[in-house]
C-alpha cells in the first residue's frame, strides 16, 4: 500500500506527490494539477500516481483540497491546469501520452491498452468509459429505492445496451431478461460481500449509516471500476 | 375531580385565545374583501356599500371553527398520533382489489350509464364524466413520467397537449389525413417539441426548470393566438374531422356506422366509441409506464429524482435520461391532444391556458408522485368534482336562484388541496412499489400472512422525503 501524503505549505493548499514507483506502471497519473475558484487557489501544482491494485490515500487537514482533487479526477470539476491520465489494459499505451496531449482528443487505444485524459471528459463519461467509480463524503444513495435497485442503477449502461436502449426491452425480448438476471447476480455477489443480502428489498434510506456506506461502495463496485 | 375540571377549563381558555386570534386575523383579511363592496348605480357612479352582517357571520364561522378545532380535533389528532401505526398490509390488499374493480367499472361504464339514464342522459354522462375524466387521467399519467418518476417539475405540460391538438387539427383539415395516421404523428411531433424544449432547459434544476417550462407553455399559447394565418388566432380551428370507426364515419348517411350495423342513428355511438378510444389510450400510457419502470431507463429516471450527482458518478448520461423522460411525457400529451381535438371538433388557444397545466400538476401531486392509481383517483376527484358541481341544482333552493355552484369550484379545490396536504402530505398514495425484488418469494409469503409473524412486509413502504 502506497500512501501519497502531503507536506503542508503555509497556506495549507499544496498537496505534493510522494508515491511513485517505477517498477509497476501506474493506473492513474495526475500531473501539475491546479484548481482555482476565482481568486481562491484550492489545489496548486499537485502531482501523484496511483498503481494498479494499490490503495492510495490522500491525507491532509480540512480545506487542504483533497475533495477538490477527487472532484477533478472524477470530472465533476474541470481543473484550471494540469493533466490527469488514466490507463487500463496494456501499459505500453502510456507511451502515447504526449501525442494524445498534443492531439487534443480524449483517449487513445493501442492493442488492448486504453489511455484517457480525464480532464477532457464530462463526469458521466469519466465513470462510463474510463471506469472511475467514486463514493461521496456525505453518502449519496438513491434513498427511496431499494438496495437492489441501487445496485441495478449502477449497472445502467450495461443494461441499457442489453435492452437495446429501451426499445428491445420494452418489447419483452429474452436477451434483456437474461442481462437483467446476470445484473442481479452481480448485485447479489456484492450484496454478499457487503453483508447486505438480507436487506436487499428494503429502501436504501432505511439502512443504518454503516450499511449505507457499505452499499455505496457496493454500488461503486458494480460499475466494474479500474479506479475507485 | 378538581384537576380534571381545571384541565378542561384551561383547555377552553386556550382554545378561546386561539379562536380570538384567528377571528382577528380573519377580520383583518376579510374587512376589505367582504366588508366593503363597490357597486355601480344607475348613473354609473361607484357606490361603496358595507356588508357588516356577512362579515360578522364569516368571522364568527372561522373563529368558531378554530375554537372547535383547538378544543376537540387537535387533542384527538394528538391522541391518534400516539397510537401505534397500523401495518401497511391492508392498503396493499385494498390496492390489489381496487385495480381490477376500477378497470372493470371503466369498461362497463358506458352500457351502465346507458341503461340507467337512457340515450339522452347517457351522452352527457359518458362524455362529460367518462371521456373528460379519462383525458385528464391520461394527461396525469403522462406527466407522472416527467414529474413523478424523473422528478422534473414541468409547469408547461399543456404546451405539448396543444402541440398534439393543433397537429391533428391542422393536418386533418388541410391535408385530409385520417385520425389513425395522425395520432402517432401528433405524438411524435409533441415528443419532438419536448426534446427541442428539453435541450436548452434541462441543465436547469428545480424551481428554475419550473419557471422556464411555465414560460414555454405561455409561449406556445401566444404563438397559437398570434400566428393567425396558420392557427386562426383566438377564433380557433373549427369543423375538425371527427375520428372514424376504422374508416366508417359516425353520421346519419347510408355509409355511416349506424346504417352499416343496422342500428338507428344516434350520437351515442360516437360518444361510446370515443370513450373506449381514450380508455385504450390511457391504458397504453399506464402499461408503458409500468413497463418502463422495470427497464434500466425507468430506474435511471427514479435515480435521477433521488440524486442527480450520484447518477453522474455512475456513468449515467443525465441529459439524455432527462430528455427521454421529457419526450415520453410530451408524446402522451400529444396523443391526448390529438384525441381532444378529434373529440371536440373545435379547438382554440383558450383550451390550453396555464390553468390546465396547473390542474394536471395538481392531479399528479395530489395523487402521489409516481403512483398510477393515486393519479387516477385524483383525476376522478378533481375533474369529476368539477363536473358534479354543474349538477348541484338543489343548492339553488338553499342559497337562492343567483347561486352558481361552478363559481365556487376553485374555492373547493383550494380546500381539498389544503386538506390533502395536511392529511397526506405525500399525496393520496405515497407508497412506492420496488421495480424488482431479490427475495420475491419471501416477500410474497410475508404479504400473504403479514400478521402471523409480525414482520412488516418489505414490499410496500412510505417513501422517504
Amino acid at each position: 500500500m502506497s500512501v501519497a501524503s502531503y507536506e503542508g505549505a503555509p497556506n495549507g493548499k499544496r498537496p505534493s506527490e510522494i508515491a511513485r514507483s517505477s517498477s509497476v506502471a501506474p493506473v492513474l497519473r495526475v500531473e501539475h494539477l491546479s484548481m482555482r475558484f476565482g481568486g481562491l487557489v484550492a489545489v496548486n501544482d499537485f502531482s501523484f500516481a496511483a498503481r494498479r491494485g494499490d490503495i492510495t490515500a490522500l491525507i491532509g487537514p480540512n480545506g487542504a483540497g483533497k475533495t477538490t482533487v477527487f472532484n477533478c479526477i472524477t470530472g465533476f470539476y474541470k481543473p484550471s491546469e494540469g493533466r490527469i491520465a488514466l490507463q487500463f489494459g496494456d501499459p505500453a499505451v502510456w507511451e502515447e501520452l504526449s501525442a494524445l496531449t498534443e492531439r487534443g482528443t480524449r483517449s487513445v487505444t493501442r492493442g488492448d491498452g486504453v489511455l484517457f485524459l480525464l480532464e477532457r471528459m464530462p463526469d458521466y463519461l469519466v465513470a462510463h468509459r474510463a471506469r472511475v467509480a467514486r463514493t461521496f463524503q456525505n453518502i449519496r444513495l438513491f434513498q427511496g429505492m431499494t438496495v437492489l435497485e441501487n445496485l441495478l442503477v449502477a449497472q445502467h449502461n450495461a443494461l441499457m445496451w442489453a435492452s437495446g436502449f429501451t426499445v428491445l426491452g420494452a418489447l419483452g425480448l429474452r436477451s434483456y431478461a437474461r442481462a437483467e438476471r446476470s445484473a442481479i447476480d452481480k448485485a447479489r455477489y456484492w450484496l454478499d460481500r457487503t453483508a447486505l443480502t438480507d436487506r436487499a428489498d428494503d429502501p436504501a434510506g432505511e439502512l443504518p449509516y454503516g450499511g449505507q456506506r457499505r452499499l455505496e461502495i457496493a454500488r461503486a463496485m458494480c460499475t466494474d471500476p479500474v479506479l475507485l | 375531580m378538581a384537576p380534571e375540571a381545571s384541565g378542561l377549563a384551561s383547555r377552553v381558555v386556550g382554545a378561546l385565545r386561539q379562536a380570538t386570534i384567528t377571528g382577528l386575523i380573519a377580520f383583518g383579511l376579510l374587512l376589505p374583501l367582504i366588508g366593503f363592496n363597490t357597486v355601480q348605480n344607475i348613473r354609473n357612479e361607484l357606490v361603496l356599500e358595507t356588508r357588516w352582517p356577512l362579515l360578522a357571520a364569516l368571522v364568527a364561522i372561522i373563529a368558531g371553527g378554530r375554537f372547535l378545532h383547538a378544543l376537540l380535533i387537535a387533542p384527538w389528532l394528538a391522541r391518534r398520533a400516539l397510537r401505534p401505526q397500523p401495518e401497511h398490509a391492508p392498503r396493499v390488499r385494498f390496492a390489489r382489489w381496487l385495480v381490477p374493480f376500477a378497470l372493470g367499472f371503466a369498461i362497463i361504464y358506458p352500457p351502465l350509464a346507458l341503461s340507467i339514464t337512457g340515450v339522452q342522459g347517457a351522452v352527457k354522462w359518458i362524455d362529460n364524466f367518462g371521456v373528460q375524466i379519462l383525458i385528464y387521467v391520461m394527461l396525469g399519467w403522462g406527466l407522472n413520467i416527467v414529474v413523478g418518476l424523473a422528478g422534473l417539475l414541468d409547469l408547461g405540460y399543456v404546451a405539448f397537449y396543444a402541440v398534439g391538438a393543433y397537429s391533428y387539427a391542422l393536418l386533418a383539415s388541410n391535408f385530409g389525413l385520417s385520425f389513425w395516421i395522425l395520432l402517432p404523428v401528433a405524438g411524435c411531433l409533441a415528443a419532438f417539441w419536448g426534446i427541442l424544449l428539453g435541450f436548452p432547459v434541462l441543465r436547469l434544476r428545480g424551481d428554475y426548470l419550473a419557471i422556464v417550462t411555465l414560460a414555454f407553455g405561455e409561449i406556445i399559447r401566444l404563438i397559437l393566438i398570434n400566428w393567425v394565418p396558420v392557427t386562426n388566432g383566438y377564433a380557433g380551428i373549427s369543423s375538425i374531422p371527427r375520428p372514424t370507426f376504422f374508416g366508417i364515419p359516425f353520421n346519419a348517411s347510408d355509409e355511416g356506422f349506424a346504417a352499416r350495423f343496422g342500428l338507428e342513428f344516434s350520437p351515442i355511438y360516437r360518444t361510446i366509441f370515443l370513450y373506449y378510444l381514450i380508455l385504450a389510450l390511457a391504458l397504453i400510457t399506464a402499461a408503458m409506464t409500468v413497463r418502463l419502470r422495470r427497464l434500466p431507463i425507468g430506474r435511471a429516471w427514479e435515480a435521477l429524482r433521488e440524486d442527480e450527482i450520484a447518477c453522474r458518478s455512475l456513468g449515467i448520461n443525465t441529459t439524455n435520461t432527462k430528455l427521454t423522460a421529457f419526450a415520453m411525457g410530451a408524446m402522451f400529451a400529444g396523443f391526448a391532444g390529438s384525441f381532444f381535438a378529434a373529440r371536440q371538433g373545435f379547438i382554440s388557444p383558450e383550451s390550453f391556458s396555464f390553468m390546465e397545466s396547473a390542474v394536471i400538476v395538481a392531479i399528479v401531486v395530489l395523487g402521489g408522485m409516481g403512483s398510477l392509481i393515486g393519479v387516477a383517483i385524483a383525476a376522478v376527484i378533481m375533474i369529476g368534482g368539477t363536473e358534479i358541481m354543474r349538477e348541484l341544482d338543489f343548492l339553488k333552493a338553499i342559497f337562492g336562484n343567483d347561486f352558481d355552484p361552478t363559481q365556487y369550484r376553485m374555492l373547493l379545490f383550494g380546500f381539498a388541496m389544503v386538506l390533502i396536504m395536511v392529511w397526506k402530505p405525500r399525496g393520496l398514495i405515497a407508497t412506492r412499489e420496488p421495480s424488482t425484488l431479490l427475495h420475491a418469494r419471501r416477500a410474497a409469503l410475508l404479504r400473504r400472512q403479514p400478521q402471523s409473524n409480525g414482520t412488516k412486509p418489505s414490499l410496500v413502504r412510505e417513501r422517504q422525503g
